[in-house]
């Protein structure tokens, strides 16, 4: 069994909200000084999805693949401490600020290079962006099947067995490998690593490839997506406080106000 | 020069912080529970053995991750920048290196393991109340009986005893006086022991005092107190260096405890200032009388910080004692002013909240306060620079 794992670093959202900006000249997010960057939280918890099936026991190696600037070799370290076997970096020039379909492209082209690859697994959406397309674009790339929510996924006999999140339901569906899952927030918190596994990490190999390794060329790589504009959206706070001389009456003019405002 | 942490400390980094984050909503009813009662936090040392910090600086034979000193150094400034205490560990963490670098097998086979996995706790006794800076002075005096030492004295803050498996004590195994009738050097006589403070004839006493988290001091009488021999840890008579020696990682680990300090009130004073507002709608931030004590304070714990991950580094690299000693004194003052300092200017920024206990600065105050004068004063590492460094001569 051949897992991938691809994982995108981002900038990290952890950050107090007065410390987010973005330069809306250039349509970009200008990343906040001195705060380094982290891997998504749903990549995150896609890497620790690979790791409960690698637990569970047979012959299981987890590749961890991202797609970033050269920082992005941290994350892949990360999924290596983890438990990973392997990393990936695929890292040009070319691949900066390309949109979800070409992401998509690249990630599925090293994937076939791979060549024995049975599980895709990515997190359900980047949290930088949040398109949340990339794994299902990757599924129709490599031609294979796609579940996407997973909260619990396990292997066995050439399927992927996959419990779905629905927005008031649980659903379990199974699908043949080679297949790919995009896990949600609900699989549960993905392990940190511990010094002994930081330390084994640091020996482990990270492959780099370019847009050359891989054949890929600029034209394939065109945005099908077109950022018309980017900006922090104004949030006006106001605070009305309801007078009432009883919790009753209170409760009755806070619902006829709420009302009032379209709000109910 | 290479000024870049690597993947590994990275990773550590990341790790310690994921880990905190995990118990963030329980950091108000700890720090209540270390500060205000003094009970040692069982739960977070036991998380700190999980990640592996514990095994830092043992090597992979005896159980550890052999992660080193550097890597231990930036876990305690995450954990105090984030606004938790690594309590017992800089001892325990110093004592190990002692075992390992001074102990026999037996004692790295038997007691190591269980360090690393959290189930022993380790304690230093070297203090006595007529021996302080001047460690030359103690007289708890250890004589060999046969297969036993029997210990005699007594000594003096000595920290988180109620919860220790072993203290290492320090103690005479030849006496002042023959040392002076035989012309011996000062440093001669001195043994080190492993001692389960349970043993029959020590008395322990607490000592109350402000700025421990989660442990009390104590003050001990050993009163005939046997100790198999097999407790000494290295060689009798010989036990300066060696004490002397893993001194350095608790002045670098301080150092580092200091740095997170102060980060944390730096952090803690730039978020106010940036939401507090008192005239009009602009945030007193934007104030210079607010900004430079905290710009000041920065740019002091940037040197600090990089002087400390230089003693680091020169212990990781097995370099000479001596200017590991050089380097871990001086980042340890460098990093327990700019802690006080930085905690300061932390208060003035914050004004009359600062002094709400929900905040944590008053209390982040007693404990950078404590770390200018313990575990060594600043006058003494002065005295250490302009003699070890400077070449000047002694005056006491």
């Amino acid at each position: 069994m051949h897992i991938v794992v691809c994982v995108k670093q981002v900038p990290d959202w952890d950050i107090p909200p007065s410390s987010f900006k973005v330069d809306e000249g250039a349509k970009k997010v200008v990343p906040p000084p001195g705060v380094a960057p982290v891997t998504s939280q749903f990549d995150a918890i896609a890497a620790e999805a690979a790791m409960k099936i690698k637990d569970a026991g047979g012959d299981t190696k987890v590749t961890i693949m991202s797609m970033g600037p050269a920082t992005a070799r941290e994350t892949i370290k990360q999924g290596l401490a983890m438990g990973g076997d392997e990393g990936v970096l695929i890292s040009d020039d070319a691949f900066n600020d390309i949109d979800s379909t070409a992401a998509a492209l690249v990630l599925a082209t090293a994937i076939k290079k791979l060549g024995d690859v049975d599980l895709v697994l990515t997190g359900r959406q980047a949290v930088d962006w949040d398109t949340g397309v990339t794994g299902t674009l990757i599924a129709e790339m490599i031609g294979g099947p796609v579940v996407t929510f997973a909260k619990a996924v396990s292997v066995a006999d050439g399927k992927v067995t996959v419990e779905r999140v629905l927005p008031d339901a649980t659903e379990k569906v199974e699908a043949t490998l080679p297949a790919v899952v995009t896990v949600s927030n609900e699989l549960g918190e993905p392990r940190y690593p511990k010094l002994p596994q930081i330390m084994a990490a640091g020996k482990k190999q990270v492959t780099t490839w370019t847009a050359a390794d891989l054949g890929i060329d600029a034209a394939a790589l065109a945005p099908k997506l077109t950022l018309e504009q980017l900006f922090v959206p104004v949030v006006d706070t106001k605070v009305e406080i309801i007078e009432g001389e009883t919790p009753e009456e209170q409760a009755a003019n806070l619902a006829k106000r709420m009302k009032e405002a379209k709000l109910i | 020069m290479e000024f870049q942490i690597s993947e590994e400390h990275q990773l550590l980094r990341g790790a310690v912080r994921q880990m905190l984050s995990r118990h963030e909503h329980q950091k108000k009813a700890w720090r209540e529970m270390t500060h205000r009662d003094h009970k040692f936090n069982y739960e977070l040392w036991q998380e700190f053995a999980d990640i592996g910090l514990l095994g830092a600086l043992v090597p992979e034979e005896y159980g550890g991750n052999n992660s080193g000193l550097l890597a231990l150094t930036l876990g305690f400034e995450d954990i105090c920048t984030m606004g938790f205490s690594p309590s017992l560990m800089l001892v325990t963490c110093m004592d190990t290196a002692c075992i390992l670098k001074n102990g026999t097998e037996q004692h790295k086979r038997e007691i190591i393991p269980s360090v690393i996995a959290g189930k022993t706790i380790l304690v230093f006794a070297i203090t006595e109340p007529d021996a302080g800076s001047n460690s030359f002075r103690m007289q708890t005096v250890a004589r060999r009986e046969g297969d036993r030492y029997v210990m005699n004295g007594q000594k003096i803050f000595i920290t988180g005893v109620e919860v220790a498996d072993y203290m290492l004590v320090v103690a005479r195994t030849t006496t002042r006086e023959q040392i002076d009738a035989k012309g011996l050097p000062k440093a001669f006589g001195l043994s080190l022991f492993l001692v389960d403070p349970k043993t029959k004839g020590i008395t322990k006493t607490p000592i109350p005092t402000v700025a421990t988290e989660g442990v009390y001091q104590w003050q001990l009488f050993f009163e005939d107190v046997e100790i198999p021999a097999e407790n000494l840890v290295g060689v009798e008579d010989q036990g300066a260096m060696a004490m002397f020696n893993s001194l350095n990682p608790e002045r670098i680990l301080v150092g580092a405890i200091c740095c997170g300090m102060a980060e944390q009130a730096i952090n803690m004073a730039v978020s106010y200032a940036k939401e507090r507002k008192v005239f009009r709608e602009t945030p007193i931030g934007a104030y210079q009388g607010v900004q430079h004590p905290l710009a000041e304070a920065k740019i002091q714990l940037e040197a600090a910080k990089l002087m400390t991950y230089r003693a680091a580094w020169a212990f990781d690299q097995g370099m000479e004692p001596g200017v590991v000693g050089s380097y871990s004194n001086m980042a340890k003052l460098l990093a327990s002013d700019v802690a006080l300092k930085a905690v300061d200017a932390s208060l003035e920024t914050h004004g009359g909240i600062g002094f709400a206990e929900e905040t944590g600065l008053a209390q982040l105050w007693n404990g950078a306060r404590v770390l200018k004068t313990a575990p060594l004063n600043r006058e003494m590492i002065l005295n250490y620079v302009a003699e070890q460094e400077l070449g000047l001569p002694r005056s006491y």
